[in-house]
């Protein structure tokens, strides 16, 4: 299925837009009455079949502009055409303006509310098609007003119905193309770095349940329709998407015109902790224009586009997967995509996106054998009785002293190895006259972990260092600090061993970029001749001194091994190490130089005892008396604000500003002191009415 | 002159008030004054006003003083409210905006010492995958 991704607007153009999309003016000829009135608005919405016409291919038609029609600018928002009964689902257009300010007002208790006020601060263009043609909008606009749009179908989707909504089968996709449009002066691109979706429904009656998108960068959701979330969960939803048989109390029905159903969407709104869900504006960017192509959600599982030059080819659901939406950007540059790439990291250069190549342990056996099996394996016996019951004397080979290690560990991963019969010295020695099958090491176990995401809490300066701080545990090494730009980022971990050493090494990276690498041991030595024991202990005595109780319960071991060893040896040594080991792990601990950090005792014993996972720890300023976003006391914005150090038009701002350094010269006919009362009053306070009351 | 009566229920502090007309009247200045500190003198009986606006000056004053004359004749003293007398020239400042109430206009990743924090911190967890698996682990035996 091949979709372009790029919509090309041309800025310049005249496109007439009349009849397609159900406008017939420009927007900012709109704003200042539409919706401006409750009664009629309620009228309207009462009674919506009256306020709308279609023509035969299904377009909605908005009447006239007049008073008594506030739903005029909604000839596009939420009229999803939509024929169930010919396989096929028609959302041609929908045209969303949403305020910038976020005044709205409930209704009629759980009816929600909707938007009303300075609505021509957003513009939201969405198409969609699953059978005819994926369909792509282009606006045209002409000194910051929307003046045109048109549609290029693309390649053909599919779809079939089911209980009057669309099932989407696997590998049938929907794509839905949204443009925000940004205009200087009056409009924001507002989700630059969300992940847009669909929620798929299959327990209500198989229908496209909506459409979301969640920004993640401001911890913000929005989506265009409200049956996404339930009622007492209130994320902003603005009008439907391609939505049928859904039981949603915002949703109006109008009569079928040629077999087809249409449905209106009123927008709606509950106060809900990501009340800013449209808000943020943290990539304001004039002139910007972004595209998103839409995934579908289902069920629980989200799923990234796979899009190369233009062409989706496939979705999943690993948001690390390369894809172009990662690279999309604005008109002016800025990344737009919803998963862009990460910063750079200071010190790192543009190229921190690039893989960072790794390499594990070097492996060779050389002279030596290694062999693996299990603790409690039987062959383990079986090597030991072979090994006592040898005949020194008449084959002048002491095989013992052929053993050069002998290792209990736990890797993070299984031991690559091969089958093998066990042989020492050249000599394959038996068990009950047969040979020991045993398998033979030939590499060493990496592995990788996660990705894990580390989110954001407050969206702002507060998620990062000296606020945040981010730590990980890593078995066997230890607590690592975190650098704080992980925050809002996903970290994995890779593990490196040495199966010969006992030893493992673990990187963190945060997505492309290496930021922590600790070292631990993941093995201890079983003594199992005389002179190791001997070593073992002079190393303890002379190295370890301030472990000495560690020492003591390693020569108890170790005397109790070595007084069994003969016929059952080395089946008593390992079950003998058992009773080392709290004492050989606080050695090898200690000696270890390469640990970043420890923590008290958590990484004690780490071979055999302690946490064994992976555990992040994030440190945050506490949040627990303001619970919702921007976690602020109440009123903080109103009376304080918040910062902003922005350049901007008063015009811009709604509510409390403060200004630093005011030049009055642009108004003309004020006095002196006139300007010196205006320079004050913006530079200790203004509250502006926006739009103007 | 003609002098616009209203009532002003915004603080002295908003672009844009939000101003309710009680009543254009005429009035005469009482001897000399400034324009930033006008006295008025108008006929007027009606409901209180705090507001008016002197369409020949082009200003808007807040209400100072009211004092009864003889009959009908009212003195009313005002004061310049520029912030509304030259809101539109006022609006279409380009400033530097430091602190602003809209999300808008809010730059979160910028340090905001304004912000209230708290000196307790809240732990957040993130369990990951098990490294150290369970059971009694492998023995390697390396021999020559």
């Amino acid at each position: 299925m091949a979709i372009a991704t790029d919509i090309e607007v041309n800025w310049n153009g005249t496109v007439d837009i009349t009849n397609k999309i159900g406008l017939s003016k420009p927007f900012t000829e709109l704003a200042s009455d539409v919706w401006a009135d409750d009664s009629a608005f309620i009228t309207a919405y009462n009674n919506p079949a009256a306020k709308f016409t279609k023509v035969s291919e299904g377009y909605p038609t908005c009447p006239v502009k007049s008073n008594d029609c506030p739903w005029y600018l909604t000839g596009g928002i939420g009229y999803s055409n939509i024929n169930h009964n010919s396989d096929s689902i028609y959302l041609r257009s929908a045209i969303i303006c949403i305020p910038d300010d976020f005044v709205y007002n409930t209704w009629n208790g759980n009816q929600g509310g909707r938007i009303r006020d300075n609505i021509n601060n957003f513009r939201i263009v969405t198409s969609m098609s699953t059978e005819k043609n994926g369909v792509d909008v282009s606006l045209t606009v002409q000194d910051g007003t929307v003046v045109g749009a048109q549609y290029v179908l693309k390649e053909t989707l599919t779809g079939t119905t089911s209980n009057g909504g669309i099932t989407i089968g696997a590998g049938t996709y929907v794509l839905m193309i949204v443009d925000i449009y940004t205009v200087e002066g009056n409009y924001y691109l507002n989700i630059p770095y969300s992940l847009p979706g669909f929620v798929y429904d299959t327990n209500n009656g198989d229908g496209v349940m909506g459409m979301w998108a969640y920004d993640s960068s401001v911890n913000k959701m929005f989506s265009l329709s409200p049956q996404i979330f339930p009622s007492d969960d209130g994320r902003i939803s603005i009008t439907g998407g391609a939505v049928y048989n859904v039981n949603t109390w915002n949703r109006h029905e109008l009569p079928p015109v040629d077999g087809d159903e249409n449905l209106i969407f009123a927008a709606s709104y509950i106060p809900w902790n990501w009340y800013l869900s449209l808000s943020g504006n943290v990539h304001y960017h004039l002139l910007a224009v972004s595209r998103f192509g839409l995934k579908f959600k289902y069920s629980n599982d989200t799923y990234k586009p796979i899009i190369a030059q233009g062409v989706v080819t496939g979705y999943t659901t690993d948001m690390t997967v390369p894809s172009d939406i990662d690279n999309w950007t604005d008109i002016s540059g800025h990344n737009i995509s919803p998963s862009p790439p990460v910063p750079p990291v200071p010190g790192d250069d543009e190229d921190n996106t690039d893989p960072v190549s790794t390499t594990g342990a070097p492996f060779g056996t050389g002279l030596a054998h290694y062999y693996v099996t299990t603790v409690d394996s039987a062959v383990l016996g079986q090597i030991s009785e072979a090994l006592g019951s040898w005949d020194i004397d008449s084959t002048k080979k002491d095989l013992y002293r052929n053993l050069i290690s002998c290792k209990i560990l736990k890797p993070p991963a299984g031991i690559p190895s091969t089958p093998s019969v066990f042989e020492i010295y050249g000599v394959k020695p038996q068990y009950n006259g047969a040979d020991i099958t045993i398998p033979a090491v030939n590499g060493n176990p990496d592995i990788s972990f996660g990705p894990y995401t580390i989110s954001r809490k407050f969206s702002d300066f507060r998620d990062y260092a000296p606020y945040t701080r981010a730590e990980i545990f890593l078995p066997y090494c230890g607590w690592c600090a975190l650098p704080s730009h992980v925050v809002g980022r996903s970290v994995s971990v890779s593990y490196f061993t040495d199966v010969i050493a006992g030893t493992v090494k673990a990187v963190v990276f945060c997505e492309a970029n290496p930021v922590a690498e600790a070292a631990g041991v993941m093995a201890y030595d079983i003594p199992f001749a005389a002179q190791n024991v001997g070593a073992k202990i002079q190393a303890a005595n002379t190295g370890m001194l301030a472990y000495g109780k560690a020492a003591l319960q390693l020569s108890a071991g170790i005397g109790q091994a070595v007084a069994t060893k003969g016929k059952q040896g080395l089946g008593s040594i390992v079950n003998g190490a058992f009773g080392v080991a709290a004492g050989y792990n606080q050695l090898s601990m200690a000696a270890n130089e390469n640990y970043t950090e420890i923590s008290g005792k958590a990484g004690d014993g780490c071979a055999l005892a302690g946490i064994d996972t992976i555990i992040i720890k994030i440190v945050r300023p506490k949040y627990g008396a303001y619970t919702t976003p921007p976690y602020v006391p109440d009123g903080f914005a109103h009376t304080v604000g918040f910062l902003s150090m922005k350049e901007a038009k008063v015009s811009a701002a709604s509510g409390l500003i403060l200004c630093d350094n005011v030049d009055t010269s642009g108004i003309g006919k004020a006095t002196d002191a006139e300007r010196a009362e205006i320079k004050r009053v913006l530079e200790t306070g203004l509250y502006v009415n926006n739009p103007p009351k | 002159m003609t002098v616009t009566l209203y009532n002003n229920s915004s603080a002295y502090n908003t672009l844009y008030k939000s101003l309710d007309k009680v009543k254009e009247v005429s009035a005469e200045i009482k001897g000399t004054c400034s324009v930033d500190n006008p006295t008025i003198l108008i006929d007027y009986t009606g409901p209180s006003f705090n507001y008016f606006y002197i369409s020949e000056w082009e200003r808007y004053y807040r209400v100072t003083n009211r004092q009864a004359g003889p009959g009908q004749t009212v003195a009313i003293t005002g004061q310049s409210d520029p912030v509304q007398s030259f809101a539109s020239g006022i609006a279409n400042l380009d400033v530097m905006i430091v602190r602003a109430e809209s999300e808008a206009l809010r730059s979160p990743e910028l340090a905001d010492n304004m912000i209230p924090l708290e000196s307790d911190m809240q732990i957040d967890k993130i369990i990951g995958d098990n490294v150290i698996g369970s059971g009694n682990g492998m023995i390697v035996i390396g021999v020559i």
